[in-house]
C-alpha cells in the first residue's frame, strides 16, 4: 500500500498523506486542498478581527481617559486668558462696561516663507517698531516670539492682511469702561487677569461670566458675545454724568475730603445715580489710589447728624407721643446724665422757647428733639431702630458693605445720654446708603425698601430675563406719618435751614445735617460731616437726593452751604430728565411773563 | 393539449446545404477557396446536427464561439428554426429543464445573502450620505462660525466707537465754553395733557337729496 502511494506523483502536496493512505483517500484529501486554503485565509481574516477587537477593547477599555483627556486638549478652542464678561448698560441702555478683543502677535520664523528681512519691513509698517529691531527678535527663538500685546482689531486685520507666514494673532478679550470714571464705583473694575476688583463686576461676577460653553458645542474664536443678555443697571448715566461733575466740583471747592450724591427712587430702590469723590478710571486700575476702590457711601459708617431728626420725628409721630400741631420747649441747652447738649446756634440765639415740631425741624433745634425723643420708653425707641435696619446692612447688591453700628440695648435702655444723642443724630453710624434708605420710607409711604443698582439680564429686546431677588419691602411708617413729616422738611426748604435747595416752582423737602466727626482718638473733633437730604416732588413723594460732603474745609461749611446747593442742582436736573411737572407756586417772574402773555 | 416546439434535423439539414453551398460560392473571399466549399459544407451539416442535439443553452454557446472564427459562424448563425407545432401524447409531459432544487440549507443561505446584499447596500449609502452630511454640516457650521465672530467683532468695534464717541461729546460740553448749559427747570415747558374729549358727534345730515343732480 504504502509503496503503491509513493509511486503516485506528487504534484502539489505540502505534506505527504499518511502512508497508509489509500488511493481514494488521497482523492479525498486533493478535493480537501481547497477547503485548507480557505480555513488558512478564514483564520487570517479571524486573527485580524480579533487582533482589532482586542486592539479597540484595550482603546477604549483601559486607556479610554488619558484619550480622552487628549482628545479634548485638542478640541479645546485656544484657551484665553481670562474668561469673557457680559456688556453692562445703564438705564437708557448706553454700554458703561464691555469686552473688547485684543490681540497678541506671536512670530515663528521657522515658519517664515520669505526673508527676515522681507517680514520685518513689513511688519514695522503696521506695528510701532522698527525693521533693525524687528529682525534682531527674530534671532531669539525658533518660534513662539511674543513681538507685541495690546494689538487693537483694527491693527490685527491690517496684520492678516500681509498675508504673511510664520505669524499669530492671539484674541483676548479685555474690560473696557468707555465712560471713564464715571461709573467706577458702581461696576468696579476688572483685572489684567480677569478677576474682579470691586462693585457690581465683583458682586454679580456669577451672572456677568458666560456660562462655560459645552463640550462639542462650537464657540466663535473671541468669545466675546456668546449670547445677546446684557446686564442692565439703573443708573441713568446723564444723572450720574451731571451728579459727578457737581460733586467733584463741590469736593474742590470746599476742599473736602470726599463726597457722595445719591439719587434713589424711593418707589423700588433702584438707585438712579451714585456718584462718589474722588474716584479712579476702572480702566487704568492700575494707577488708581487703592482707597479709592472701595465706595464708601456703602462702605463706611459715619453719624448721620440732624438728617436723621425726620426719622425721629416720624418715630414719635408714629408712636403718638406727640403730634403734628403740638409745640415743644426749646431750652437751648440742656444736660442729660452730666453731659450739656446745645443747639448749634445757641452762643447766637440763645433758647428759642416754645415752637412748633414744624420749627424744629426748621432750625434743627438738638433740644427740641431731646425733649421730644425723651417721651419714647427708651425700649421701644430701641426697638424702633432695630426694627428699622439700623445696625445692619440694607441688602444693597454692591459689595464690602458695612452695617451699621448702634449701642448695645443695655447701654441704650440704661442711660439717658444714648437716647439723647440718637435724637439729634449722633452717637451712633450708618451708610450713607442707609440714610438714603431710611428717607425712602418717607418718601414712598412708609416701606423699608432695598436699595440697588442692578436691574437685571436683558435680552436684545431688552425684556428681563432675570432679576436678582429682593425682599419684600416692609411697611415701618404710616403713610400719614410720612406726609406729615415730609410738610414739615418742606418748611426746612422754604425758608428754613436748607433753603439753598429750593427749585422754582416745585415743593422739594429737606434736611441739613453737619455732625461732628469722631477724631481718631475717640473724641468730637473739628472736622465735620456736611449732608443735605431732599425728597422731591411733595405732591407726588417719588426721589430721595442725598449728598454727603465729608470734612469740608472753612468757617461756613455746613450742610446748608455745601450740601444743599449742590443737591438742588442735582434736582434741577432730575426733574427736567424725569419729567417731573411742577407742583409749586409759580415763580413770581413767571408769574408776570403769564401776565404779560395775556 | 399541450403543445410543444420541436425541430426537425433532417428537413433542416438540407435546405441548410443547398443555403450554405450558395453562400459559399457567392461569397468573394471564398473565390479562389471554392475547393474546399463542399468540405465545409459537410463540416457545417454536422455541426448542425450537434447543435440540435444539445440544449438551447448549449446552441447560444457554441454560436456565440462560431462567432469567434468567421466561416463557421456563418454556417451555424444560418440554422434556421422552423418551428412546428406537434401534438403530444396526452400522458407525455414534456417538462422543461428544471432548476436543480437546492437544499433547504442553501436555500437559506442565498435568501440571506440576497436580504444582506440589501441591507448592505441600504447601509452603504446610509453611510455615505451621513457622511457627506457631516462633512457638510461641518462646512456649514464652520463658515457660519466665521461669519458670526467676523460680525461680533464688528458690533464690539461699533459699541466702542459709539461709547467713546458720546463721551468725548460729554466731555467736550462741560467745557467752559461749548455753549451748553445745565438743565433748568425754568428752560422747559411741561405740558399737561388734555382729558379726552368725548367723540364729537358727526352732524345730522339730512339724507333726503335736494333733488336730481347733475354733474
Amino acid at each position: 500500500m504504502a509503496v503503491s502511494t509513493r509511486s503516485r506523483p506528487r504534484r502539489r502536496q505540502t505534506r505527504a498523506p499518511s502512508p497508509r493512505s489509500t488511493p481514494e483517500q488521497i482523492q479525498d484529501f486533493r478535493h480537501n486542498l481547497p477547503r485548507l486554503r480557505l480555513i488558512s485565509v478564514w483564520l487570517f481574516l479571524l486573527v485580524g478581527m480579533l487582533g482589532l477587537g482586542a486592539r479597540l477593547a484595550y482603546l477604549q477599555l483601559f486607556i479610554n481617559d488619558e484619550l480622552k483627556l487628549r482628545a479634548e486638549e485638542q478640541q479645546a478652542i485656544q484657551s484665553t486668558p481670562r474668561a469673557s464678561r457680559r456688556q453692562m448698560i445703564d438705564l437708557q441702555g448706553n454700554v458703561v462696561a464691555m469686552d473688547r478683543v485684543l490681540y497678541t502677535l506671536y512670530v515663528h520664523p521657522m515658519l517664515f516663507k520669505k526673508p527676515e528681512a522681507e517680514i520685518a519691513e513689513a511688519l514695522s509698517s503696521v506695528l510701532d517698531l522698527s525693521p533693525s529691531k524687528l529682525t534682531q527678535m527674530f534671532t531669539a527663538q525658533e518660534s513662539g516670539i511674543k513681538l507685541s500685546t495690546d494689538i487693537s482689531e483694527e491693527t490685527a486685520k491690517r496684520l492678516r492682511a500681509l498675508r504673511l507666514d510664520g505669524l499669530d494673532l492671539l484674541p483676548s478679550p479685555q474690560r473696557m469702561y468707555p465712560q471713564g470714571e464715571l461709573f467706577a464705583q458702581v461696576t468696579g473694575y476688572v483685572d489684567l487677569e480677569g478677576a474682579p476688583g470691586a462693585g457690581v463686576e465683583l458682586g454679580y461676577e456669577s451672572q456677568l461670566l458666560y456660562d462655560d460653553p459645552k463640550a462639542g458645542e462650537p464657540t466663535p474664536m473671541q468669545q466675546v458675545t456668546r449670547d445677546d443678555l446684557q446686564m442692565q443697571l439703573t443708573i441713568d448715566s446723564r444723572l450720574q454724568r451731571i451728579a459727578q461733575e457737581g460733586l467733584a466740583a463741590t469736593v474742590a471747592e470746599f476742599n473736602a475730603k470726599r463726597g457722595a450724591l445719591i439719587v434713589m427712587d424711593s418707589r423700588n430702590g433702584e438707585i438712579v445715580t451714585m456718584a462718589i469723590a474722588p474716584t479712579y478710571d476702572p480702566n487704568e486700575y492700575y494707577n488708581a489710589n487703592i482707597e479709592y476702590f472701595k465706595n464708601w457711601a456703602v462702605s463706611d459708617l459715619y453719624e448721620p447728624g440732624s438728617t436723621f431728626k425726620p426719622i425721629n420725628v416720624a418715630i414719635a409721630l408714629e408712636e403718638g407721643v406727640i403730634s403734628a400741631t403740638e409745640s415743644i420747649n426749646d431750652e437751648g441747652r440742656i444736660f442729660v446724665d452730666g453731659w450739656p447738649i446745645q443747639n448749634v446756634d445757641f452762643d447766637t440765639s440763645g433758647a428759642r422757647g416754645v415752637m412748633s415740631i414744624t420749627d424744629v425741624m426748621r432750625y434743627s433745634s438738638n433740644v427740641a428733639m431731646v425733649r421730644m425723643m425723651q417721651r419714647l420708653p427708651r425700649g421701644d425707641y430701641f426697638s424702633w431702630l432695630q426694627k428699622l435696619g439700623l445696625g445692619d446692612v440694607t441688602g444693597v447688591d454692591l459689595p464690602g458693605e458695612s452695617s451699621g453700628q448702634i449701642k448695645e440695648k443695655e447701654q441704650f435702655v440704661g442711660g439717658e445720654i444714648e437716647a439723647a444723642t440718637t435724637a439729634f443724630g449722633q452717637g451712633f453710624s450708618l451708610t450713607v446708603l442707609q440714610l438714603a434708605q431710611l428717607h425712602a420710607t418717607l418718601a414712598n409711604g412708609g416701606k423699608l425698601v432695598t436699595p440697588h443698582v442692578v436691574r437685571g439680564l436683558v435680552n436684545a429686546q431688552n425684556e428681563l430675563t432675570w432679576k436678582p431677588e429682593r425682599p419684600t419691602p416692609k411697611q415701618v411708617f404710616s403713610p400719614e406719618t410720612t406726609r406729615q413729616v415730609l410738610a414739615m422738611m418742606k418748611a426746612v426748604v422754604d425758608d428754613g435751614t436748607g433753603s439753598a435747595a429750593k427749585v422754582e416752582g416745585y415743593q422739594i423737602a429737606g434736611k441739613t445735617g453737619t455732625a461732628q466727626k469722631v477724631t481718631e482718638y475717640g473724641t468730637y473733633g473739628d472736622q465735620r460731616i456736611t449732608s443735605f437730604v431732599s425728597i422731591a416732588p411733595v405732591s407726588d413723594p417719588r426721589y430721595v437726593v442725598l449728598a454727603v460732603i465729608d470734612e469740608p474745609q472753612g468757617e461756613n461749611a455746613y450742610g446748608g452751604t455745601v450740601a444743599a446747593p449742590l443737591v438742588k442742582k442735582m434736582l434741577e436736573s432730575l426733574v427736567v430728565l424725569e419729567g417731573v411737572a411742577p407742583d409749586g407756586a409759580i415763580a413770581p417772574a413767571d408769574e408776570k411773563a403769564i401776565e404779560a402773555l395775556e | 393539449m399541450v403543445f410543444a416546439t420541436e425541430f426537425d434535423p433532417t428537413h433542416q439539414n438540407a435546405r441548410q446545404n443547398a443555403r450554405q453551398n450558395v453562400r459559399l460560392r457567392t461569397s468573394p473571399t471564398s473565390g479562389n477557396a471554392s475547393s474546399s466549399a463542399v468540405a465545409f459544407s459537410a463540416a457545417a451539416q454536422e455541426a448542425a446536427n450537434r447543435v440540435v442535439k444539445s440544449d438551447v443553452t448549449s446552441s447560444v454557446k457554441s454560436s456565440a464561439k462560431s462567432n469567434v472564427v468567421p466561416m463557421q459562424s456563418s454556417a451555424s448563425l444560418n440554422i434556421g428554426h422552423p418551428a412546428r407545432r406537434v401534438r403530444l401524447d396526452e400522458n407525455k409531459s414534456l417538462s422543461l429543464p428544471k432548476r436543480p432544487k437546492l437544499p433547504l440549507r442553501l436555500q437559506l443561505l442565498t435568501r440571506f445573502q440576497q436580504a444582506s446584499t440589501v441591507v448592505t447596500t441600504l447601509l452603504v449609502t446610509g453611510a455615505l450620505a451621513m457622511y457627506g452630511s457631516t462633512v457638510y454640516v461641518d462646512k456649514s457650521t464652520n463658515h457660519a462660525l466665521l461669519q458670526l465672530d467676523s460680525l461680533q467683532g464688528e458690533s464690539q468695534q461699533l459699541t466702542s466707537a459709539n461709547e467713546s464717541i458720546k463721551q468725548s461729546l460729554a466731555e467736550q460740553a462741560i467745557q467752559e465754553n461749548s455753549g451748553l448749559d445745565p438743565y433748568d427747570p425754568g428752560d422747559v415747558l411741561f405740558l399737561e395733557p388734555e382729558p379726552l374729549r368725548a367723540a364729537r358727534q358727526p352732524a345730522q345730515t339730512s339724507l333726503e337729496m335736494p333733488g336730481p343732480l347733475g354733474y
